[in-house]
């Protein structure tokens, strides 16, 4: 008669030690996709950012350093502005939606191609009374907002530059 | 007499290893939860951008009535002062205040001190400021001995900043 091998396991123990194993396999799968996703999504969002911080770095620092003259036309938005300051320099703020580039100066950034890059926008506010008496604080009357909108997936990473005048002691002319 | 099966786990196996599974597969889920929100945190504290916004308005209150600002802080029962309505009595013109906060972008600014954080106003006001600002005033986390003064920003694009306004020579 033939001895019976009780080595093995029982089909029980299978089935048990697959259900747990598939479970086990079948969340890590969604851990290791859910990071995957975060490390893209993060990856873009940082590199956005980054981009966003260095360009408005370049103009805010030629604002800050020099006394701003003139703004070139922009209605109602443009592809081109050019700034010229009272120094005699000037700058242009350009945008290229093909290569997804946007460049200041001689300071160029280029985008991912999946950003969605707008027209540069701006606007030119003054407040004074019907006396023409300065309206805003003591030192500032008129505020001019320079804006180019760029967003991926309904973040936004605008460039947003907003520069505070006196219309007295230095007006900015657009043209 | 039927002999025992001995081979095969006991149901006490079992359980320990599903229950070790599963609280790894918990710690891990935790561990991410911490990742991502340390990620938002990255993506909305004091970014360049929200910085330099920050400063125009900053540079707007300097130019205006911050003295009389203070001087009502101090002097004011108030943990802070929210400033998002442009106050006449500190703003000289509505009307440009509220277009600098529409062209920065601003939906909330609030005026506070470090006592702000030494006498845990963070707990009392989270229903009032909203929890998401007070989150974001608990990072800064402001303590440094003295007495700042701070503003604190919160932009439409869900973007939070602060920035200094006087250090402790004024007032104390």
């Amino acid at each position: 008669m033939t001895k019976m091998n009780k080595k093995g396991f029982t089909v029980l123990e299978l089935i048990l030690a697959f259900t747990l194993t598939t479970i086990v396999v079948v969340y890590l799968m969604q851990i290791i996709s859910l990071v995957h996703a975060m490390y893209i999504s993060n990856n873009q969002k940082t590199e956005a950012l980054i981009k966003q911080s260095n360009i408005m770095d370049q103009i805010y620092r030629d604002l800050d350093e020099k006394t701003l003259r003139s703004i070139s036309t922009c209605e109602p938005n443009c592809s081109t502005l050019t700034l010229t300051f009272t120094t005699g320099e000037s700058k242009t703020i350009s945008i290229n939606n093909n290569q997804k580039i946007v460049k200041y100066g001689d300071y160029a950034v280029q985008y991912d191609s999946n950003m969605k890059i707008e027209n540069i926008q701006t606007s030119n506010t003054t407040f004074k009374n019907d006396e023409g008496e300065v309206m805003g604080s003591n030192l500032y009357d008129a505020i001019l907002q320079i804006k180019i909108p760029i967003s991926i997936n309904e973040s936004s990473y605008d460039i947003n530059a907003v520069y505070q005048y006196n219309t007295t002691l230095n007006n900015v002319t657009i043209g | 007499m039927k002999k025992k099966n001995i081979n095969g786990f006991m149901l006490t196996e079992t359980l320990i290893v599903a229950v070790f599974v599963c609280s790894v597969l918990i710690l891990l889920f935790t561990l991410l939860q911490r990742v991502e929100s340390n990620f938002k945190k990255t993506f909305s504290y004091n970014t360049a951008s929200s910085l330099y916004l920050t400063k125009e308005f900053k540079d707007y209150i300097s130019n205006n009535y911050l003295e009389l600002l203070i001087k009502d802080y101090v002097e004011s029962p108030d943990a802070y002062f929210d400033l998002t309505n442009c106050d006449l009595k500190y703003f000289s013109s509505e009307d440009y205040c509220i277009n600098l906060k529409e062209k920065l972008g601003i939906s909330r600014v609030i005026f506070l001190s470090s006592d702000f954080y030494r006498e845990k106003y963070t707990d009392i006001y989270s229903s009032r400021l909203g929890q998401d600002l007070i989150d974001f005033i608990d990072y800064v986390n402001e303590d440094e001995g003295g007495k700042r003064y701070r503003i604190v920003v919160s932009f439409k694009d869900g973007t939070y900043a602060t920035l200094k306004l006087r250090g402790d020579n004024l007032y104390d």
